[in-house]
């Protein structure tokens, strides 16, 4: 009875590897019909956004004291290639509506986010690493601005090479 | 009756249980010898250049992918993504471009104060000939295994673009220099010491994958410009030039 297991798995294993190769080379030369190009609903993946991004919640209570806000901000340093800047790397916060920070910099701000969310502005002066395009050598810079929803902690945005808060 | 995408998805399934079960294949003509300094990737890539190409669009969904061992003091990451090049080209360090997907890594996305690694979707815009980067939460999300599209198409008014998620509009990168793109690049990328970096591994993406056109219109490449699998890891079209499937296995 094993055997018979053994070999009954066998022949659907080697049926399905057939299976796909045809597939594979009927898709390729006659087009195999694509998936829908919106595997999930956008009212659906608006609400698993939502539930997946704080910012995005009315998250009420206290503002997160600067101190604290500012010790996240030297990790957020950390990168490619490049650790968590120093607990002495210099770092200046200002508090601020995400509106006005955007408008300041020239961003639009996320459509999900109020312009009138309080946020902590945190500009560090560290060096972090720049995400690359595939073939492009590794780039840095010594100053970052990092934008946090005041109340949430949740990381909203990060400027590379951005020297904000003076 | 099964509809067309019922028979695609069912495809879909039976081809990524298979993968998983026997392994992508790990080599072709064009595989390169070594990471890319040390970036490693399984991507393929398509040029248009002049071709007015107005954006990118990718699904995957959210699978399991670790970097291995990363930390405040060696952060490495793992991402599954598409990147936007923007402009006529030709190739240069100095282009803009736009990337949207998943990324598993300490970087910023880690929600505040919990200083760990962290699995976010988000998107990124890099203005090249300033060295500048704006890099964007679009949520903080798990490998709970559902699928989500991403689009990074053309905006309102003149350099502006575009990014979707699911359909809704996540973001407007207006810090770039053009309105028109020629590259897509798509697929795996890990940041680390090496492919054979204890605890790193993907499990099978399968990335579907179009480009836009002049017209507005989703199309499918005409052929792949490049392919590159760095050595320890995985990645086949297996002859759909709508998909990519990537892996890395377990080390």
């Amino acid at each position: 009875m094993k055997k018979l297991f053994m070999l009954v798995g066998s022949v659907v294993a080697m049926l399905a590897v057939t299976a796909i190769s045809a597939l594979a080379a009927a898709g390729h030369s006659r087009g195999i019909p694509a998936p829908a190009p919106t595997p999930v609903s956008a009212a659906s993946g608006q609400a698993y956004r939502i539930a997946h991004y704080r910012a995005a919640q009315d998250i009420r209570g206290k503002v997160i004291p600067e101190q604290q806000i500012i010790a996240d901000a030297r990790q957020a340093a950390a990168g490619p290639g490049v650790p968590a800047a120093a607990p002495t790397a210099a770092a200046k916060a200002r508090l601020m509506t995400l509106g006005a920070f955007d408008r300041a910099n020239q961003l639009t701000t996320d459509p999900l986010l109020s312009a009138s969310k309080l946020v902590w502005v945190v500009t560090v002066h560290a060096k972090t690493p720049l995400l690359t395009r595939p073939g492009d050598p590794a780039r840095s810079a010594n100053v970052y601005t990092v934008v946090y929803d005041a109340v949430s902690g949740a990381a909203i945005e990060k400027g590379v090479n951005v020297n904000y808060v003076k | 009756m099964k509809t067309r995408w019922q028979a695609a998805a069912a495809f879909t399934t039976i081809a990524a249980a298979a993968f998983g079960a026997f392994g992508l294949p790990s080599a072709s003509a064009q595989v390169a010898p070594a990471c890319l300094n040390p970036h490693c990737y399984s991507i393929q890539s398509y040029d248009q250049p002049n071709s007015q190409l107005t954006g990118v669009f990718i699904s995957q969904h959210n699978n399991n992918m670790n970097p291995g061992g990363s930390s405040a003091a060696a952060p490495y990451h793992i991402t599954s993504e598409t990147w936007f090049t923007v402009g006529n080209g030709p190739d240069s360090p100095t282009n803009d471009y736009i990337e949207t997907g998943l990324l598993d890594g300490y970087e910023f996305w880690s929600d505040g104060s919990c200083h760990c690694g962290a699995y976010a979707m988000f998107w990124a815009d890099t203005r090249g000939d300033l060295n500048t980067q704006w890099q964007h939460t679009i949520a903080n999300v798990s490998p709970d295994g559902t699928t989500h599209s991403y689009q990074i198409s053309r905006g309102p008014s003149p350099n502006t673009w575009y990014i979707f998620v699911d359909g809704n509009r996540v973001g407007i990168s207006t810090a770039l220099r053009s309105w028109i793109g020629y590259r897509m690049d798509v697929g795996g990328e890990l940041f680390g010491p090496s492919t054979s970096q204890p605890g790193s591994f993907a499990d099978t993406f399968d990335i579907y994958r179009q480009v836009i056109n002049a017209n507005g219109a989703h199309v499918n490449w005409p052929q792949e410009s490049r392919t590159h699998i760095d050595s320890g890891m995985n990645g086949t079209d297996y002859g759909r030039i709508d998909h990519w499937y990537w892996n890395k296995p377990r080390t």
